[in-house]
């Protein structure tokens, strides 16, 4: 199963980014990866045919809520991940528009399905 | 040791004693579980089992703690070859320390499991193990995000592996903070090594389908890898005593126990300090050296030497005795020895030596070794495992006061003697002397009277019955008929 659809991911760790990637081809989902607001902010406007964006915003500065505001501009859907069970991050990152707000460490079971359905949705 | 006997065939565990207490050795494609906190042994255990297989029996040895470089320089020390044994290493490997990254995204169950799961099942189905050994199983508790996930796992793993023809050990490091229960219920049995007074054990908690050795066993680890020494436990008694007399060899002192003492008892030499009591028991071993019959001497008190001079002072020829192989002396130092490894030796050099008379010198150096444990189970268990083998046991016991109030053991153990032959010092018109009586003699009947008994540079000297004399058990004997005609003799 292949889904054209490219997923653009964000996480300061560069391990976890593997690891998400490795899992999302897996799944037969192409990613793209950065570890910098800058590059992320780059990507949001030159790529094409971004179903779906993962921000892992731990290691960020506030900026990642500015570029969560660009991805509600582009009407791209994005799963904010969050180290800890916080309610104000929570808060904030539906606030800035995201689908969902997911707690590490994360399911891989529930995460697909998550993705799949988002991805699907559109 | 144990009667019973199973059919199946069972797979050594190549430690020495521990067979044993498994009556045999562990039951064939089963998993089970070696218990006990850091250093208790438990590797060392596992380098036995895997090298004890026959015709280059392969065995896999999956290692999550230690590396395998660390294993093998360890089991080389101990002189294990470990040319059959091949390792899965799952250790931590250095770069994970350096790795400047760790991930957090998934959880480490989540990003281990499979590559593990798949280097075990590819090396098992590329090595077909017999024996298959995992230090420590604890680890792969991060590899689960639950403790019933992780209960799961592990079983299926074992299923696993025994299904594919392997015995399994593993290790669990059981503690109050991470308890274990869950390993213990899906093992078909359980040994647990124990650490306790500076002292090391090994006991079967469970053991499926096969009968074992209940209790704690000794256990020590030396140079060579680990040692298990079974206790003793006498068989039903089936000791044939009383036909054969063991004679003293001194006329009087035969006299007094209407003939000597039977072969296959237990008798009780008690006494103060000094005054004869180990040299009345050589006597014995004398006679017996004379008819071409061996004798071991333990010795908890006194070094060889000392009791082969004063025997050779007193006219008993330990030295010749000792050339001729008929005697043995054993210097024991206590704290050496845990009385299970003391009951052993004592076991497998009686069997050795073919003894006849095994002498214990003395009862409290022999408590000594005990440490706090209980000094009548194990003497009598040592002891009626002797006499089971038809040998005559000698008890040598020492008691506090030197005259006076009378006992005949300090400890307790009269009940397990077939005789009780005491000496006391007695007072008497102003000189320090001596008397010999017997108190106790199950098999025959026995002079009531107390004889005098001296030490001569001839020999043991035993007098005629002292039958005039009264209150020699206070130690301050008086002319029987009118002690007050003689008091001032």
């Amino acid at each position: 199963m292949s889904n054209p659809k490219k997923i653009l991911m964000i996480d300061a760790n560069t391990r976890n980014l593997e690891l998400l990637a490795e899992f999302l081809s897996k799944q037969g989902f192409h990613s793209i990866r950065t570890t910098s607001v800058e590059e992320f902010n780059k990507l949001i406007t030159n790529t094409d045919g971004i179903g779906l964006a993962m921000i892992d915003i731990s290691g960020f500065s506030r900026d990642i809520w500015l570029a969560c505001e660009q991805l509600t501009e582009r009407d791209i859907p994005f799963i904010v991940v969050s180290p800890k069970q916080v309610a104000t991050i929570r808060e904030e990152g539906r606030a800035h528009g995201a689908k969902e707000v997911l707690t590490k460490p994360l399911v891989a079971k529930d995460l697909l399905s998550l993705i799949q359905s988002m991805v699907g949705e559109r | 040791m144990l009667a019973e006997t199973s059919s199946i065939t069972r797979v050594q565990t190549g430690v020495s004693g521990l067979d044993e207490i498994l009556s045999g050795g562990l039951v064939p494609e089963r998993a089970y579980m070696v218990r006990g906190g850091p250093g208790s042994g438990k590797t060392t255990l596992g380098l036995h089992f895997l090298t004890a297989g026959i015709d280059a029996e392969r065995a896999l040895f999956i290692n999550l703690g230690e590396s395998e470089k660390q294993l093998r320089q360890s089991a080389e020390l101990l002189g294990f070859d470990l040319a059959n044994v091949v390792f899965l290493d799952l250790s931590p490997s250095p770069e994970f320390f350096s790795e400047v990254e760790s991930y957090d995204v998934f959880s480490p169950a989540d990003v281990e499991r499979e590559p593990i799961t798949r280097e075990i099942t590819s090396k098992v189905s590329e090595i077909k193990p017999r024996r298959v050994f995992i230090d420590t199983v604890t680890h792969l508790r991060y590899l689960s995000t639950d403790a019933q996930q992780f209960r799961k796992q592990i079983h299926s793993l074992l299923r696993y592996l025994t299904t594919s023809g392997a015995t399994v050990l593993y290790t669990s490091e059981g503690s109050a903070d991470e308890p274990d229960d869950d390993l213990q219920y899906m093992s078909d049995g359980i040994l647990q090594l124990e650490r306790a007074n500076q002292r090391r054990y090994v006991e079967i908690a469970k053991f499926r389908a096969s009968s074992f050795f209940a209790g704690q066993h000794a256990l020590i680890l030396t140079g060579e890898g680990m040692q298990v020494f079974p206790r003793i436990l006498p068989e039903a008694n089936k000791a044939i005593i009383g036909d054969v007399i063991v004679a003293s060899g001194i006329p009087e002192l035969d006299k007094l126990l209407h003939g000597g003492l039977e072969r296959g008892t237990i008798t009780i030499i008690s006494g103060p300090s000094g005054v004869g009591k180990t040299t009345l028991g050589l006597q014995f071993m004398k006679e017996a050296a004379g008819r071409g019959e061996h004798s071991l001497i333990y010795t908890f008190e006194e070094g060889v030497e000392t009791i082969t001079r004063r025997a050779e002072n007193v006219h008993i020829p330990v030295k010749a005795m000792l050339t001729r192989g008929t005697l043995a002396i054993t210097a024991v130092e206590p704290l050496h020895f845990t009385p299970d490894e003391f009951a052993h030796r004592v076991r497998s050099d009686a069997q050795q030596m073919d003894a006849e008379i095994i002498m214990i010198d003395s009862v409290s150096g022999y408590s000594v070794a005990l440490q706090g444990e209980d000094l009548v189970t194990h003497l009598h268990s040592l002891c009626k495992y002797l006499q089971n083998r038809g040998i005559t046991v000698i008890l040598i016991n020492e008691v506090q006061d030197i005259v006076g109030h009378f006992q005949v053991t300090d400890v307790g153990i009269s009940y397990m003697a077939d005789t009780i032959i005491f000496l006391r010092y007695i007072e008497l018109r102003g000189q320090l002397r001596r008397a010999i009586g017997v108190l106790k003699k199950r098999l025959s009947d026995f002079e009531k009277t107390l004889r005098e008994y001296r030490i001569t540079t001839y020999g043991i000297r035993v007098g005629k019955p002292l039958s005039e004399l009264r209150g020699i058990l206070t130690g301050f004997p008086q002319w029987g008929k009118d002690a007050s005609d003689n008091h001032d003799e």
